[in-house]
């Protein structure tokens, strides 16, 4: 998936990849999974076809109001879907001043003319974790989000979640 | 009104580009050019450097090389040169690009390599060292290749602009026509070339650049001695307007060590 959203980021058709070999996913799913020989020698290597997402919606501790963000935790790989994806939304912790970016412009992940929203939601990664903010997960918040999966009513979940009465 | 060729060049390059649009400049006269129009009529132009560094203006006059601190102090951004040249603009996402060029031919081609004088660098199958040894093209062959559109800024010489390069490190149309779709490029190609002396743009056909407008202190005559090809003119040929007071000003802030000011 990251090597897709590589070459979806890159803008080219495809990415050679270190691993992938022996997974049945290769066999399985030819329209994403390819094997190649090198141009270089006799090497076989695995190529991922590009991903480039319509939206990716990302959750940060901080942005400005022009879309500058900062990752303060760990980015996985949401610096990369920011770039993959045709359109970017950015839901905050907060919104800081663009004075903060400037500070430790090192920090800035994702630079504003790749977003198109933003959106302030304290509390948005929740039930999950936002390092610094929130460290654990809520487990029984998340044992409600899985029963209103399963009973078809995430819609009255999101709403209870909203109003704060989970 | 007292200004020099070097600042009608950046002055003229500038009033290419537009508010709101996303850029990239190569280092030097590239970058004066594009913040001064930032400075002057785009103020929302998005600029970044081919190091990765974003919404940073230059402090201090002309930054000497992409990590000078002259265009990082104030910086809103930086991450690294992969999301500069193979993400933003590579892609094809970059609405605008200026480079510079030491040799451009008439398809907009542009030789930042090396100066084989009239031999091939490929001689019997083998590269051949070039008689003078270039910088090479840096991020202007991604610039080059993906930008929906470029502008080449060159000093107006007959031994700068060749019929032919010596060698392509930043393509234009390569040979006219539609060679860039040929090789799926996803950028549009360079606009214009605005040089010591005027403005070039490309035939909508053949690609050749021809002459659409000159500098007010120079001439067609002049233009065309100083250009290796035979430069064909617009049947509208303009003469470029002269710099307004608020155009200097703005670029002079910019520039505010005078490195346009050398004569």
């Amino acid at each position: 998936m990251i090597h897709a959203l590589r070459a979806g980021a890159y803008g080219i058709p495809f990415m050679p990849v270190g691993g992938m070999w022996g997974s049945d996913l290769v066999a399985l799913r030819p329209e994403f999974f390819q094997v190649m020989k090198s141009p270089f020698g006799d090497e076989e290597v695995v190529c991922v076809k590009a991903l480039v997402p319509d939206y990716a919606i990302l959750h940060v501790q901080e942005a400005d109001v022009y879309g500058n963000a900062r990752i303060l935790g760990p980015s996985y790989q949401d610096a990369l879907m920011a770039r993959a994806a045709k359109k970017v939304i950015l839901t905050t912790e907060r919104i800081v001043g663009t004075y903060r970016m400037q500070e430790e412009p090192k920090l800035t992940a994702i630079p504003h003319f790749l977003v198109e929203a933003v959106v302030e939601l304290p509390g948005g990664a929740k039930h999950g974790i936002c390092y610094p903010e929130y460290l654990t997960v809520d487990w029984d918040a998340h044992k409600a989000y899985q029963k209103a999966v399963k009973a078809d009513e995430v819609p009255q979940f999101a709403a209870k979640m909203l109003e704060g009465r989970l | 009104m007292d200004y020099t060729r070097q600042e009608l060049m950046a002055i003229a390059t500038g009033r290419e580009l537009r508010d709101g649009e996303l850029a990239i400049f190569g280092v030097g006269l590239s970058m004066l050019a594009g913040y001064f129009a930032q400075k002057n009529h785009a103020p929302n132009l998005m600029a970044f450097t081919e190091g990765g560094v974003f919404g940073s203006t230059p402090v201090g006059g002309l930054p000497w090389g992409i990590e000078d601190n002259r265009i990082s102090a104030n910086a809103t951004s930086f991450t690294n040169a992969i999301d500069a040249l193979c993400v933003l603009v590579a892609s094809g996402r970059c609405d605008v690009g200026i480079i510079g060029a030491a040799q451009i031919d008439k398809y907009g081609n542009v030789n930042t390599t090396g100066i084989w004088a009239g031999e091939t660098p490929w001689q019997a199958g083998r590269y051949v060292l070039p008689r003078v040894r270039l910088n090479g093209s840096g991020g202007a062959n991604e610039i080059a290749i993906g930008c929906k559109r470029y502008i080449i800024m060159a000093a107006h010489e007959k031994k700068r602009f060749a019929d032919k390069v010596d060698y392509i490190s930043s393509p234009g149309y390569i040979n006219g026509g539609h060679d860039r779709q040929k090789y799926g490029f996803p950028g549009g190609g360079p606009s214009a070339i605005i040089t010591t002396l005027g403005i070039l743009r490309p035939d909508p056909v053949t690609k050749e650049f021809y002459l659409d407008a000159y500098f007010p202190f120079s001439s067609i005559e002049e233009i065309k001695d100083n250009t290796g090809w035979d430069l064909k003119v617009s049947p509208n040929v303009k003469v470029v307007p002269e710099p307004t007071e608020q155009e200097l000003k703005n670029l002079r802030e910019v520039d505010v060590t005078g490195s346009l000011r050398k004569k």
